[in-house]
């Protein structure tokens, strides 16, 4: 019960978006935009797949794996109790 | 966070080097075996031409036959040169206007390595072989363009080694995150109980001394920032040292446990209770002013009232609760502690259960309380000395016996008065331990005296709380047969007041006392609201009338009548009589008049330490004789 509603509070913090939105604006880049960047199709697409779904994770800041690992950038040492 | 960061880094750190590694390694390894396999593919074709070339009338390959070898091997951009001393002899498959550009950049090659390599011409890399021809002169050079697709393959591999090692280190980074978030975990659990341990007591689980002080300093921060007021309790069980004595230390724990529970119950959710040590409770309770806090005080003496059943025994605890309040009567958390031990004190005095702290009682009782710390202490160290004061008989004035008087010299206070800390030892519960010391050192000392050749009896007084103890006898047993005294040579006095609670049980261990062969003295006589009743019910030797009576009996006839009257009670009891306080000449000789037995007072002397008394006594016989 506890652990759904966890998976929709967002827990990504406003400087840990902002580097996921740049890291994942290059990535679509190298991997998607500039083909020429990388000649190797499958290994721009692969980096084109984890550019986008990396910052679909920035929009909606709730990270999956932040879940897991119980981690919150959102408030800080929030999960210290 | 700082560790988990550490712990984190150094994995990711870890990872990243592996990964550079190892990556780097593969690369290399890979680009070079793909090299290695063309040129020995290279040598082999140029090893199968220079064969061919050997056959007889064949000098100079044809231009037709390299057409065909180019086809067979489908090496269509490829090139031969036949050189003769590093010179071109013949070239195919090249133009002839770029010849000379060859040979400089072959000599070059030849230069870096041995018999085949790689070689950049006007920007297009080329693999080449050398093999010998039979003639010594010559040697066949085959060139082959190292073709885009080997490039493109070299740099998709390049890639993917790149892209793989991107993911590869995405999820190290997630892997590390996770176990430096589990380590962190259980290292802040493991924190967590260790500052739990260190701020909590044992035995109840409530919060002890430390934690109490931090909470008192947030609370009146708050209370400071907020203009309210709240409330500290101190706490403490009446005659719980008699319990730990007389039912054992694990009634003593269960006990404080059903205490602290209780005391759980009958306060607030934001109240917090400490244990700051043995039977020593505090309440905090914030934003309370002083009828919450004497509601909340009356709440926890209702909860004690009940019998605690431990184990099948019950037993009643009553408590006392000291109150002081912030900020009425103290500003800072110290004031507040010290004037809620004041209160205690106070509490336990009037015996009310519960009392807020009275400024007017100050003074005395911060004395009180520093001499009760000291006490214990005195008390520990044997501190405590024995003074004597001499009793002598009328008929012959011999000293017929001394009473022992514990004596308390404070290392700042000075002289502390019997009166004043043997009620406080009472108090504390170490009025027996007191006692024995007393004993034991008036033994001692009577040893030392009988060496001199003096033997009186020894008078020592008991507290009311030491005959309410039933383990006594056989302590003092035990002392008189340690030191192998004669029991019949020690009296004890007792108040007659000390009489009135309980006399079958006092009854019972004088009887105890009596059958060792202790004798028994009545001190105060004539104070204590006595019914005379246990006159008969116990075997009394000797009666002690009070110096209240013998002071003014020279100018009070009323006075005078009870001290006859006693002293005829006395004798007719079969009783030695003893008149106190005696200071002049007037008063002893009334009193001889009276026919009293036996005199003690300022007029012999003083109370003495043992030096000076045996100092007294040589020189007091020195006179009678």
């Amino acid at each position: 019960m506890n652990k759904t509603k966890n998976y929709m509070t967002k827990n990504i913090g406003r400087l840990d978006q902002v580097i996921r939105i740049c890291a994942s604006l290059s990535l679509i880049y190298i991997g998607i935009i500039d083909a020429n960047f990388i000649a190797d199709p499958l290994s721009s697409n692969i980096i084109g797949v984890v550019g986008v779904l990396n910052l679909i994770i920035a929009l909606t800041r709730v990270c999956p794996l932040y879940i897991f690992v119980d981690i919150n950038t959102l408030k800080g040492k929030k999960n210290k109790t | 966070m700082h560790l988990r960061t550490q712990i984190l880094l150094s994995i990711l750190g870890i990872t990243f080097l592996a990964q550079a590694v190892f990556g780097l390694l593969a690369y290399r390894q890979i680009t070079e075996s793909r090299g290695d396999q063309l040129t020995i593919f290279l040598q082999y074709l140029t090893r199968e031409i220079a064969e061919r070339l050997t056959l007889p009338g064949n000098k100079y390959v044809s231009e037709i036959y390299l057409e065909e070898l180019r086809q067979k091997f489908s090496t269509p951009e490829s090139i031969l040169i036949v050189q003769k001393n590093n010179l071109i002899e013949y070239i195919a498959g090249y133009n002839e206007e770029h010849v000379s550009d060859i040979s400089e950049h072959l000599i070059k090659a030849y230069a870096d390595s041995d018999k085949h390599g790689l070689v950049d011409i006007h920007g297009i890399q080329y693999y080449w072989a050398v093999s010998q021809l039979p003639d010594k002169d010559y040697q066949l050079v085959m060139l082959q363009p190292a073709a885009n697709e080997e490039i493109a393959i070299a740099s998709t591999l390049r890639m993917r080694l790149m892209t793989s090692g991107f993911i590869i280190l995405w999820i190290a980074v997630w892997i590390s995150l996770l176990l430096s978030s589990k380590i962190s975990r259980q290292l802040d659990e493991k924190n967590d109980q260790l500052k739990h341990l260190a701020l909590h007591d044992n035995l109840t689980g409530l919060p002890n001394r430390t934690l109490l002080s931090d909470r008192l300093d947030q609370v009146l921060s708050q209370s400071q920032r907020n203009n309210q007021s709240f409330a500290l309790f101190l706490m403490d069980l009446d005659r719980f040292k008699e319990v730990n004595d007389t039912l054992g230390h694990h009634f003593g724990d269960e006990l404080l446990k059903m205490v602290s529970s209780r005391l759980l119950q009958s306060v607030r959710d934001e109240d917090s209770i400490a244990r700051l040590g043995g039977d020593e409770f505090a309440v905090l309770l914030p934003q309370t002013d002083f009828v919450g806090a004497k509601n909340c005080a009356k709440r926890i003496l209702d909860s004690m009232e009940a019998p605690f059943c431990i184990n099948g025994v019950s037993t009643e605890s009553n408590i006392s609760i000291g109150i002081a309040l912030y900020p009425d009567h103290g500003e800072s958390t110290d004031v507040l502690m010290q004037y809620a031990d004041v209160a205690m004190y106070q509490a336990k005095k009037s015996r009310s259960g519960h009392a807020a702290y009275n400024p007017g009682q100050n003074k005395h009782s911060l004395r009180r309380l520093r001499l009760m710390n000291d006490l214990r202490d005195a008390v520990e160290q044997n501190k405590i000395n024995v003074h004597y004061q001499p009793i002598v008989n009328t008929s012959q004035q011999h000293v017929i016996s001394v009473e022992a008087l514990a004596r308390w010299q404070h290392h700042e206070l000075g002289n502390i008065p019997p009166d004043e800390f043997i009620p406080m030892a009472e108090q504390m519960g170490i009025i027996r331990i007191l006692t024995l010391q007393v004993f034991e050192q008036a033994l001692r000392d009577y040893q030392h005296w009988s060496e001199q050749g003096f033997n009186p009896a020894i008078n020592i007084n008991l507290s009311t709380y030491c005959l309410q103890d039933l383990s006594f006898p056989e302590e003092i047993t035990s002392i008189i047969k340690n030191h192998n005294f004669d029991a019949t040579k020690i009296e004890l006095e007792i108040t007659e007041s000390s009489l009135m609670h309980d006399l079958s049980r006092v009854g019972k261990i004088l009887e105890q006392l009596n059958n060792i062969g202790l004798k028994l003295a009545i001190d105060d006589f004539g104070t204590g609201f006595s019914s005379l009743n246990y006159l008969k019910k116990i075997a009394v030797d000797t009666l002690k009338i009070d110096r209240s009576f013998i002071f003014d009996m020279d100018s009070k006839s009323s006075d005078k009548a009870i001290v006859k009257t006693i002293i005829e009670l006395g004798h007719n009891l079969n009783c030695r009589v003893v008149a106190e306080g005696v200071e002049n000449q007037t008063i002893l000789d009334e009193l001889v008049l009276l026919n009293v037995d036996a005199i003690q007072g300022f007029f012999y002397s003083k109370p003495l330490s043992t030096d000076d008394f045996i100092n007294w006594s040589a020189e007091y016989n020195r006179e009678m004789s």
